[in-house]
């Protein structure tokens, strides 16, 4: 059976997090629906072939951030109460994560922050203005 | 409480010293992945743990009382050397397991050897060394044990199987087993544990939660215009593990407080400043590096 | 966990079984052999002898009996159970380190959930009822053997008979508890000591009679003796129609009956206590 997220357990990055990181972006992308239910602890570490506290873990916090509910007995469910705008939260989120790691590296580099903004401004012409969208 | 405690450890063989005072303490439904080079005293801390080798010194529980003959009832070991009666068939040893465990559940057996693809009525000395590694497996889990000590359980195991094996594991944390095992493939503990342990020379020299261990270790870099500089002090900070010069390049392994670090290393004006992730390979091979003192700049 | 001891008994028991089948079968045979020829019935002490060389394992020859060529036409059971005692010395040598054939390898048997002493009383036990199982399988081969040739009218149950069982299963008895004493505390093989344990078992009666370095040697030598189940039960005497135990250390057979089964039993404990605190 095809793993149901792609995680790698060597990378330096936790797992618990990496897992969170799919499952937002999975709400953000669609591919898991508002109210789906997501695989238990167990059938999701079994899959994954991951440690299922680590699992269990990413699943706690998912809650935290109101992006699953947990029902007992019943199983994890997608949140379908903020349905489009819990959509965008997750996918706001997502991508603040991916900008701000490429503006801290830029800054690391030594980048200057005008340089920086150049370099974004450049981009953001090459990436939006090839398929003429101006919002996801 | 703890489903193992093993508190102040200590087994000396005549002068040499081969656990020196551990002490690990292993949650139940913990996964507890033990790391270390060959000699480091993993084997002979399992050993002291069931009974096997007399601890000279230290406590040692499992699910809060002392190892006896009924602690065994809901807890299976597999040694690294297989421990199976070669003179005897596979099917006699499930009979004896049978004979010898309340919880043994047969279908379970039954199940792991048709996965693992073993005729039960061969004699062991004619199994391969990865099928003997199986059949071990398969005893062990078939009891349905509460608590699992494996030490290197893949090691001998046919490649193929060595995502069963894993399988096994998870399947037996999930159901709230508690697991410590150790291995030398870090990418099984990578995935399997959610704790890792780290012995060296018969010492404890790393503990902690897998995904914390992660979050916490980092090798800060810092390029500088001309030669690197370390901070006074940043070698014997007990936050650093070690530090590196290259010429411009300074590198800070951190066991923890990255971001502090960050900004101790920016107050000297380098030209760039990067933290970089370590995977638990690196993390090892980091611990086991260190021979305690800090390895000062120059 | 005792079952592995049980495995272990059957398949022992099965290759000495078939040995002694065989051997009573040759007995038989040479003794159907020697009636057709003519020769009066009765017992010749070329086949004892053909029977005592053959019985042992390959070791110097153990005395089963003194010459009795001017037996009586009976055969006492007696004589027989003085054979079948000594079927029963060597399986009880080749059951004798059990406790030491667990101790090579990881210890599969000390982490099941059984504690070490109560499967050193299995085992022990297990090990003595295959033993005296073995005596009492000998005696009913033989006296098979006997009905098969037409000779079992000629069966009586003598009187020292019981007594005769009781010296040699007490000797099989003391010599399994010795092994397993002198072995179950290490990992060396324990077929090793059966091996030397024979050795000197049948070297220290003959030394004692060649050499003479005087008194004091011989005493020395007596003492240590005591130690030697063969010293207590050597086969058995024959004198007109009475067979009667033999023991080299002169000791009467209640005695003997006494020490070797108290030896026997005391070493087991020796060795079970010691076998809890081994180390794998």
């Amino acid at each position: 059976m095809p793993t149901l997220f792609s995680i790698d357990p060597r990378s330096g990055v936790p797992l618990y997090l990496q897992l969170i990181e799919q499952v937002k972006r999975g709400v953000a992308l669609g591919t898991l629906e508002p109210g789906e239910q997501l695989p238990t602890v167990k059938a999701l570490a079994l899959n994954l072939t991951v440690n299922p506290n680590t699992v269990a873990r990413a699943y706690r916090e998912l809650e935290r951030e109101r992006v699953i509910e947990t029902s007992p007995g019943r199983g994890s469910f997608v949140r379908s109460q903020n349905g489009v705008a819990g959509a965008r939260h997750a996918i706001e989120d997502v991508a603040a994560g991916v900008l701000a790691g490429a503006v801290r590296e830029a800054r690391s580099l030594g980048l200057e922050r005008e340089t920086v903004r150049a370099v974004f401004e450049r981009e953001l012409a090459r990436w939006f203005a090839a398929d003429g969208r101006e919002d996801t | 409480m703890s489903a193992i405690e093993i508190h102040n450890l200590t087994k000396r063989y005549g002068a040499q010293t081969a656990v020196d005072d551990v002490t690990l303490d292993v949650d139940a439904g913990s996964v507890c992945g033990l790391l270390g080079p060959n000699g480091a005293g993993k084997s002979t801390t399992f050993k002291c743990l069931l009974g096997l080798a007399h601890a000279t010194s230290g406590s040692l529980r499992i699910s809060g009382a002392p190892v006896t003959a009924q602690t065994f009832e809901s807890l299976a070991y597999v040694p690294e050397k297989n421990d199976l009666y070669c003179w005897m068939t596979v099917r006699e040893h499930l009979a004896l397991t049978r004979r010898a465990y309340r919880n043994y559940d047969a279908a379970r057996a039954a199940e792991l050897l048709a996965i693992f693809k073993i005729d039960s009525a061969k004699l062991v000395k004619r199994l391969s060394k990865g099928q003997q590694s199986a059949v071990a497996l398969t005893l062990a889990f078939a009891i349905r044990p509460r608590v699992l000590v494996l030490d290197e359980p893949s090691s001998g195991l046919d490649p193929i199987f060595q995502r069963t094996m894993l399988d096994l594991v998870i399947d037996a944390a999930a159901g709230g087993a508690t697991v410590l095992f150790s291995s030398h493939q870090i990418g099984q503990v990578e995935r399997a544990a959610d704790r890792v342990v780290i012995m060296k020379n018969g010492k404890l020299v790393l503990d902690g939660n897998l995904d914390t261990l992660k979050g916490d270790e980092k090798i800060i870099e810092a390029v500088f215009d001309a030669e690197a500089v370390a901070p006074n002090g940043l070698a014997s900070d007990p936050r650093v593990r070690r530090i590196e010069r290259s010429g411009r390049i300074l590198r800070a392994y951190v066991r923890t407080g990255s971001s502090d670090i960050v900004r101790l290393l920016e107050g000297l004006g380098p030209k760039a400043v990067s933290v970089y992730d370590l995977s638990l390979e690196d993390i090892f091979l980091g611990a086991v590096a260190d021979d305690g003192s800090k390895q000062g700049v120059d | 966990m005792d079952y592995v001891e049980l495995l272990r008994i059957r398949n022992a028991a099965r290759i000495y079984g078939s040995i002694l089948v065989l051997l009573v079968a040759i007995a038989m045979a040479a003794a159907l052999w020697g009636i057709q020829q003519g020769h009066e019935p009765g017992f010749s002490s070329d086949r004892v002898t053909v029977i005592s060389i053959s019985s042992d394992t390959g070791d110097a020859k153990t005395p089963v009996a003194k010459s009795i060529s001017d037996l009586p036409f009976t055969i006492p059971i007696g004589f027989l159970a003085g054979i079948a005692a000594f079927a029963a010395i060597i399986f009880a040598t080749i059951l004798g380190p059990s406790m030491n054939k667990e101790n090579d390898g990881a210890g599969f048997a000390f982490t099941k959930p059984v504690s070490r002493e109560r499967l050193a009383i299995r085992y022990v036990l297990a090990d003595l009822a295959a033993i005296i199982g073995c005596f009492a399988f000998s005696v009913t081969l033989m006296v098979a053997g006997i009905a098969l040739i037409g000779l079992f009218g000629r069966l009586v149950i003598d009187p020292h008979a019981f007594e005769i069982a009781a010296c040699g299963l007490g000797a099989a008895v003391m010599w399994y508890g010795l092994l397993q004493a002198f072995t179950s505390w290490h990992r060396l093989p324990g077929g090793l000591f059966i091996g030397l344990s024979w050795i000197a078992a049948s070297v220290v009666g003959p030394i004692a009679s060649a050499i003479d370095l005087g008194p004091a040697f011989h005493a020395a030598v007596m003492a240590v003796d005591h130690l030697n189940p063969l010293a207590y039960y050597g086969g058995v005497t024959t004198s007109g129609h009475l067979v009667t135990p033999r023991s080299s250390l002169g000791l009467g057979s209640l005695e003997t009956i006494g020490l070797t089964w108290s030896i026997g039993i005391v070493a087991c404990a020796v060795a079970a206590l010691s076998w809890k605190r081994v180390e794998i």
